[in-house]
């Protein structure tokens, strides 16, 4: 962890020396070739050819390993789904990214979140799995699903009850969405556009969103608590020109190919680079704002980097993330946290540590900023292992507690993260195994 | 401070850094956006029914200037009262700040909303409902096409456990780039000095030619909170403004729609002549929408759609608010940007449109 002390701005002379910096780099930018990728990155106002959603979360009274009962909260996530093809069927491979934690680090252990849930002896270790689906979606259908039950079968295809759609039995959708692993689950899920062989396709026909909402389980006599919160899918569209040069043997390239990549690795279709920096806005943690309520925030962030056919490597892949914190005097702190895989914390635990336990001591407190409103530029450090790159994808939710901020949930809401630039060097998602 | 003194050599960066920025970025797309630091801030849903907390950020190293314009969306007698307020901001290198729209923000070091205050913010009137635009200038007024500010709104109220008012939802604000030679979102260096900020993807990005909205049949079950706590219900609003705006001659702009939806089963359905009037807020059981987007009328528990003009009109921007009820009575919104459609062949037929936005003269 690194802190810098707060700054109220550098010296003239070093905004002069700053200055010939730019001139050079802008004389060394012109020469020198740009990057063959588009010079835009993901985005999650556009469809596009592949989607991520970054934060899933189920926990459903029907959950086996940990059941809520009457009176306990409930967790589950809707997912929105659309074809915005209005001529043509579009097939979609998707993956659930199992980012639970075991007792033991073992599938057989149970679910947690900290060593405390777990037996003595045996430490929460994340356990990181996918579970995979693929659906075939009819031109500009709409589709929805929960992540707890996903769906046996898809409106469209010719078994599903209901009015029939037209143009069945051939223009029929099919497949179906698998439930989530686990119940609970903590992940995320991704999806690319492909076709009848599963090779991904350079078009741009996803687009989605995710509601995150929580409810009270009846029947009960507590006070009732229901909060929504959404987010849209952050999407990178494919470069619909593109062609391989050589037969393309799996990674998708975000950009170009990470530096280090076996020279026998082409990508199989290119699509829009990871963003260079992530901005979240949020209120300081212990906030009391207009809105009412005492405010908090939960970032996640996961690597745009990922081996998906091989877990045991994206378990093991970390990315450093470096935070600068702006507060509205203008003064700057700083601090790092590692991304391993998946990270969902709220912002004064990246720098003190998972629990309440030290968070008014926390760069993201609002006691320590000493005003309600902060920027927060994020951005991934290179330090991961040759073949993968190190970019960042993220989504934030704010939570608003009764009172204080170890007082319950009232309301919640979720943003997609403001994005600024990309990453020239380039981030690789595997879809099978990594050679 | 630092930042004052350095203003003078600022100037010379941000020439400097547009050049850097133009060949840098040659290829970008020319768009507008819910994600990247832009020169103009669009901000559909602003009310003071609840409240409205407003977040603007300066995301470079210099200082930035702003102008923002609420504009009051409500009708009387059919016809939009079209108030503007408008006021400055003063941003200095990476600073965020915010204000609820209720109180505004003063200039006053000792006052409880600390750090730098960017300038006297008005709040608005009791029961306000309308739109905030802000865009960026420099010193003299005239528009700068940096694209240096990013920006969120919070909508809600939260009073304590138990109150079936407790909600809240965020979104992001729409940014429209400013265009450098090499496309938009480069380095604005084809904003030019007047007041009339051309939307057509040589100074400003072209507004898009639709919306696509993913919405959840109006009245049905809300699948997510159904099975723990039946029954639910979910209720989508949506927020529309015209892409462009007269703040010169107060000319409340309008337009009309066609709503062109399909349900779960790939039924089409359509709704035409949709008007907004300068603010657009209603469900989608609104009559307006024909009833095709009810749990009665759409046929499946979810729908998509996508909103375009009529003819010449204009483009509308907006975002959508949806309530989640659930069967105990409580509830909350969750908001969410919509997609922007781009698609220019049929049957999108996403065409973008030329507008503008003309500033008032400057004195």
């Amino acid at each position: 962890m690194v802190r810098l002390n707060a700054t109220w701005g550098a010296p003239r002379g070093s905004v002069l020396r700053l200055l010939a910096a730019v001139a050079l780099l802008g004389l060394a930018s012109s020469a020198a070739a740009l990057p063959p990728i588009e010079a835009d990155s993901a985005s999650s106002d556009l469809p596009a050819g592949y989607v991520v959603f970054p934060k899933i979360v189920v926990h459903t009274t029907g959950s086996v390993s940990q059941p809520i009962a009457a009176g306990g909260t409930v967790f589950d996530t809707l997912i929105q789904l659309t074809n915005t093809d209005e001529k043509n069927p579009i097939n979609v491979d998707c993956w659930w990214v199992n980012a639970n934690s075991h007792c033991g680090g073992t599938q057989s252990g149970a679910i947690c979140s900290s060593n405390a849930q777990c037996p003595l002896g045996q430490t929460c270790q994340p356990r990181w799995a996918v579970l995979d689906f693929q659906i075939r979606l009819t031109p500009g259908q709409p589709i929805a699903f929960t992540a707890a039950s996903g769906l046996n079968r898809i409106p469209c295809d010719t078994t599903f009850p209901g009015p029939g759609c037209p143009g069945a039995p051939a223009n029929k959708a099919s497949g179906l969405i698998r439930p989530v692993p686990e119940d609970p689950f903590t992940g995320e899920l991704k999806c690319v556009e492909v076709d009848d062989d599963d090779d991904p396709v350079p078009a741009n026909h996803i687009k989605g969103e995710a509601t995150i909402v929580s409810t009270i389980a009846q029947p009960t006599t507590a006070p009732g608590v229901t909060t929504a919160a959404a987010y849209n899918g952050i999407g990178f569209q494919a470069d619909e020109a593109f062609m391989p040069t050589q037969v393309p043997t799996d990674p998708l390239c975000l950009g170009d190919l990470p530096p280090g990549t076996p020279a026998a690795i082409h990508c199989n279709q290119e699509y829009q680079p990871c963003p260079g920096v992530l901005i979240l806005n949020h209120f300081f943690e212990g906030a009391r704002t207009e809105i009412g309520g005492v405010v908090n925030t939960e970032l996640v962030l996961v690597p745009c980097s990922e081996d998906l056919g091989n877990p045991a490597r994206s378990a093991a892949f970390t990315v450093p993330a470096e935070f600068l914190v702006y507060n509205e005097f203008e003064q700057r702190l700083s601090t790092r946290a590692n991304v391993s895989c998946y990270r969902s914390t709220t912002l004064a635990d990246i720098d003190t540590g998972p629990g309440p336990s030290g968070d008014t001591f926390s760069v993201f407190a609002v006691g320590v900023q000493g005003t309600i409103a902060g920027q927060t530029r994020i951005r991934g450090v290179q330090q991961a292992p040759a073949g993968l790159g190190f970019g960042l994808l993220g989504v934030a939710c704010e939570n608003y507690h009764d009172g204080s901020l170890t007082g319950p949930i009232l309301s919640r809401d979720a943003f997609n993260l403001h994005h600024e630039g990309f990453r020239a060097e380039g981030d690789a998602v595997y879809l099978s195994i990594f050679p | 401070m630092s930042t004052v003194k350095g203003l003078r050599a600022g100037r010379i960066a941000l020439v400097l850094i547009g050049m850097t920025l133009t060949a840098a970025t040659v290829g970008a797309e020319e768009r507008f956006t819910t994600e990247r630091p832009s020169s103009v801030l669009l901000f559909p849903k602003v009310v003071n029914t609840s409240e409205t907390i407003i977040e603007i950020t300066n995301t470079t190293n210099l200082l930035v200037n702003v102008h923002c314009f609420y504009v009051d969306g409500q009708s009387f007698g059919g016809f939009p009262i079209w108030d503007i307020t408008d006021f400055d901001l003063v941003l200095t290198r990476q600073q965020p700040t915010h204000w609820g729209v209720g109180t505004g923000r003063a200039v006053d070091p000792t006052d409880k909303e600390t750090g730098l205050d960017p300038g006297l913010i008005p709040p608005v009137v009791p029961g306000f409902t309308g739109f905030l635009a802000c865009i960026e200038v420099m010193p003299s007024g005239e528009p700068s096409g940096a694209n240096s500010l990013k920006g969120e709104a919070t909508v809600g109220q939260v009073t304590q456990l138990g109150d079936p008012a407790n909600h809240v939802s965020k979104y992001n604000a729409i940014g429209i780039q400013a265009c450098g030679q090499g496309g938009c979102g480069g380095g604005g260096t084809q904003v030019n000095a007047d007041n009339v900020l051309e939307l057509n993807n040589v100074e400003y990005a072209a507004c898009p030619g639709g919306l696509l909205v993913n919405f959840a049949a109006e009245n049905g079950e809300d699948i997510a909170i159904g099975p723990a706590n039946p029954p639910s219900v979910v209720s989508t609003n949506l927020t529309l403004i015209p892409c462009g705006i007269d703040f010169e001659n107060l000319n409340p702009p309008s337009t009309l729609l066609a709503f062109d939806l399909r349900n779960e089963f790939e039924s089409p359905g359509s709704t035409e002549g949709i008007p907004v009037d300068c603010w657009f807020s209603r469900d989608l059981g609104d009559p307006l929408f024909g009833n095709q987007t009810t749990i009665g009328g759409l046929g499946s528990f979810f729908g998509s759609g996508i909103l375009r003009p009529i003819g010449p009109s204009l483009p509308v921007l907006g975002v959508a608010n949806v309530l989640h009820m659930a069967g105990d009575g409580s509830s909350d919104t969750a908001a969410t940007n919509l997609h922007f459609c781009n698609e220019p062949a049929a049957p999108s037929s996403c065409v973008e449109v030329n507008s503008e936005i003309r500033l008032p003269t400057l004195p």
